[in-house]
């Protein structure tokens, strides 16, 4: 599936940076985001096209569960490179170009598409757990969706489906 | 009304029976995390269900619950202290741990009681009891 023609939904890791890049910027209302090591070259182009746009086309998601994961591993991820007020802010006034995708019933048939386990690339197999699960059918349950993540099993799940 | 929170046995209950018997004074309260720990044995293969049944199964017994999402209403009401309405001043220390399972984080963000909450104290400790 082409990166340029889908929504984009962030794991935990993309999400952070981008929240992180989005309050360092000075002029929030024309964030440039820049490639690090969970978004990728690729990923920030479209994700500033996106942008650019104010999600008329396509927006860029993050499940609600990633916000949870975020609040709990906080000083890991972000340290104080965010705070929580400004986490708060984003939540309550969100830009046009993003969503926050509910943990609801409506994942529930996205769930059943994904697999109990993926076979790695040296032939090893791996779980798909609980909450990568939901990070996967967030972007299932999208009619045209893309999962931006660095978790090496959803990487692969994201190989074999496309 | 009486409100009854459902435990993820209960909701099995109910997806097995949704046309049984109901006082007609209660509303049962169920959290978006139950129906997805039953969907998670279903999707393992650990369960006697196949995935189209549970799905027609949940769909019947849908009708009878209501039921609680984690969406962004609920993060922004639960996930921050705030010293007014409107200011976070940081993260809720019910949240402020991995060690915790994150299913019981989930129930506490969902339950926590509020002014936008229909349901009060008495069914976040309910939740809490599951994990004594």
């Amino acid at each position: 599936m082409s990166n340029h023609e889908t929504d984009m939904v962030l794991d935990v890791g993309a999400l952070a940076e981008l929240l992180t890049q989005y309050f360092q910027a000075d002029d929030r209302s024309c964030v440039q985001f820049r490639a690090n090591t969970f978004l990728s070259p690729a990923d920030v182009r479209y994700l500033n096209r996106i942008v650019a746009e104010d999600g008329r086309r396509h927006v860029v998601v993050a499940s609600a569960a990633a916000f949870v994961e975020l609040a709990r591993k906080w000083d890991g991820i972000v340290g104080d490179q965010l705070q929580p007020h400004q986490l708060a802010a984003f939540l309550q006034a969100t830009p046009d170009w993003f969503a926050v995708d509910p943990v609801d019933e409506s994942l529930l048939p996205a769930l059943g598409q994904v697999p109990p386990e993926v076979t790695m690339s040296d032939g090893t197999t791996k779980p798909v757990e609980w909450l990568d699960a939901i990070h996967a059918a967030t972007a299932l349950a999208r009619e045209n969706a893309r999962l931006v993540t660095t978790d090496r099993t959803l990487l692969q799940m994201r190989v074999e489906h496309e | 009304m009486k409100v009854v929170l459902l435990s993820r046995s209960d909701v099995e209950r109910v997806i097995t029976d949704p046309y049984g018997r109901r006082q007609e004074d209660t509303l049962l309260l169920c959290t978006i995390v139950e129906p997805l720990q039953i969907a998670e044995q279903v999707r393992k293969g650990r369960s006697r269900m196949h995935w189209p049944d549970f799905l027609r199964e949940w769909e019947a017994a849908r009708e009878s619950l209501d039921l609680a999402p984690l969406d962004a209403d609920c993060l922004e009401r639960a996930l921050f202290e705030r010293a007014d309405t409107y200011i976070a001043v940081g993260l809720w220390s019910g949240i402020d741990s991995h060690i915790l399972p994150i299913e019981r984080t989930m129930h506490r963000l969902i339950l926590r009681p509020s002014e936008q909450t229909w349901w009060g104290d008495e069914i976040y400790d309910e939740m809490e009891t599951w994990y004594e």
